[in-house]
């Protein structure tokens, strides 16, 4: 009626909840003892009747690991309460996260602060060098802007500066000087304006292709995870009992498209810094005015 | 005899057989069948209880015939415990054999 087959399969599957490694060492011993007895004279059949019920024999084996040998696994699907609302709630609230979050520290905001910082050092600088000349080189700047005859106004400049006694022997030395500094001066100022533009190209380039590198991995698990999904549903579909691991690569997609998604906020695009390139240079237009007044106190020097 | 006396003192005979030398499993089982009448499918299983609990180590050897044979050795913990349940058995016997002369008496 039963052979070893038989016993040592329907062993196996009421053994089930041990580790493979476990079942197959009683498996073994099991068989091992059949063998013997049917070496020893007895069938397969007298042999397996020595082990006597079958459900005492597995409780008893059960037993020797702690397991409840009346435990069997659930086999009914729980139902879950659905997903949805909560996740989208919680999607809801992540994306209001991000914006404020990219509202407050977006590469455009940022970039806005390191420009008005620029534009703030570069004003230093271009003051600093001023001061380190003579004071007068102050109403050179704006003059040698507007293409005005510098020489008249580099020689009134020197009353102004209280350097009456050498004024005839540095003259010719001081002009010199000055319109050198003046060229060097917008030399430096269109420099430094086209380093600005150049450092935001680059930050422009490095952040969106740090953010296509960032990307690309989810890209990749992103599909890698639909493919699987796609497969999984077709062995799922064919009863083969893979729900859980199709959800996990629902789950996967899901999350590298969401990852994505909320990605793409954080490109930098180009149209925005070009209006922002008007208000950082506002700062520059903003310092001109107070040289007019300085320029007004030299002609009331002049007229002095 | 009586199913529950023999499920008492199995642990302690299969002990005691392996004690004096290693034996597999169907050797042990012979040893027992020898001093009581048993299922011979639990033994097998108070082997592997007896295993988890560390008081037999398992190794493999070759056999001259079939697959290699599980041999199992009884460990320092092992012999404890084997004298525990021996000192168990032989209050417990005094006491009933105590108690069974006190009641013929």
């Amino acid at each position: 009626m039963k052979n070893k087959e038989s016993f040592l399969k329907e062993l196996q599957s009421r053994l089930a909840v041990l580790e493979e490694a476990e079942q197959q060492d009683i498996l073994s011993e099991y068989a091992q003892h059949i063998d013997l007895r049917v070496s020893g004279g007895l069938t397969e059949e007298e042999a397996i009747r020595d082990f006597g019920d079958m459900e005492q024999l597995v409780a008893e084996i059960l037993s020797a690991y702690h397991v409840k040998p009346t435990y069997q696994a659930p086999k009914e699907k729980r139902k879950l309460p659905s997903p949805w609302p909560a996740l989208r709630r919680g999607g809801a609230r992540a994306a209001a996260f991000v914006r404020r979050l990219g509202g407050k520290c977006s590469p455009r905001k940022l970039w806005k602060a390191v420009a008005a910082w620029w534009e703030k050092v570069e004003a230093r600088l271009g003051l600093n060098k001023d001061f380190f000349e003579e004071p007068e080189t102050v109403d050179v700047l704006p003059a040698a802007e507007e293409n005005a005859a510098p020489a008249e106004l580099v020689a009134e400049g020197p009353p102004c500066s209280g350097e009456m006694d050498n004024k005839e022997a540095e003259e010719p030395v001081k002009e010199k000087k000055e319109t050198a500094w003046t060229a060097v001066g917008g030399f430096f100022r269109r420099m430094g304006h086209g380093l600005v533009r150049l450092a935001r190209a680059a930050a422009w380039l490095a952040w969106n292709l740090l953010l296509l590198l960032c990307a690309l991995p989810f890209v990749c698990l992103g599909l890698t995870a639909l493919i699987c999904l796609g497969l999984l549903a077709v062995l799922l579909a064919q009863g083969y009992p893979l729900a859980g691991v199709t959800l996990c690569c629902l789950g996967g997609a899901a999350c590298c498209a969401g990852i994505l998604g909320l990605g793409s906020g954080l490109i930098w695009h180009r149209a925005k810094p070009m209006a922002q390139t008007a208000g950082a240079e506002e700062p520059v237009l903003a310092w001109e005015p107070a040289e007019d007044a300085e320029r007004g106190d030299v002609t009331e020097n002049d007229g002095e | 005899m009586n199913a529950q006396f023999k499920k008492g003192v199995l642990e302690l005979i299969v002990l005691e057989s392996v004690r004096k030398r290693d034996m597999y499993g169907y050797e042990l089982v012979a040893e027992v069948s020898k001093v009581v009448d048993v299922n011979e499918g639990t033994i097998y299983p108070l082997l592997k209880r007896l295993t988890n609990e560390r008081y037999f180590e398992t190794y493999l050897r070759e056999s001259t015939e079939g697959p290699p044979r599980k041999y199992y050795h009884l460990t320092a913990a092992g012999v404890l415990y084997r004298d525990q349940l021996e000192a168990e058995w032989d209050l417990f016997q005094q006491q009933v054999n105590r108690f069974l002369k006190e009641q013929r008496s």
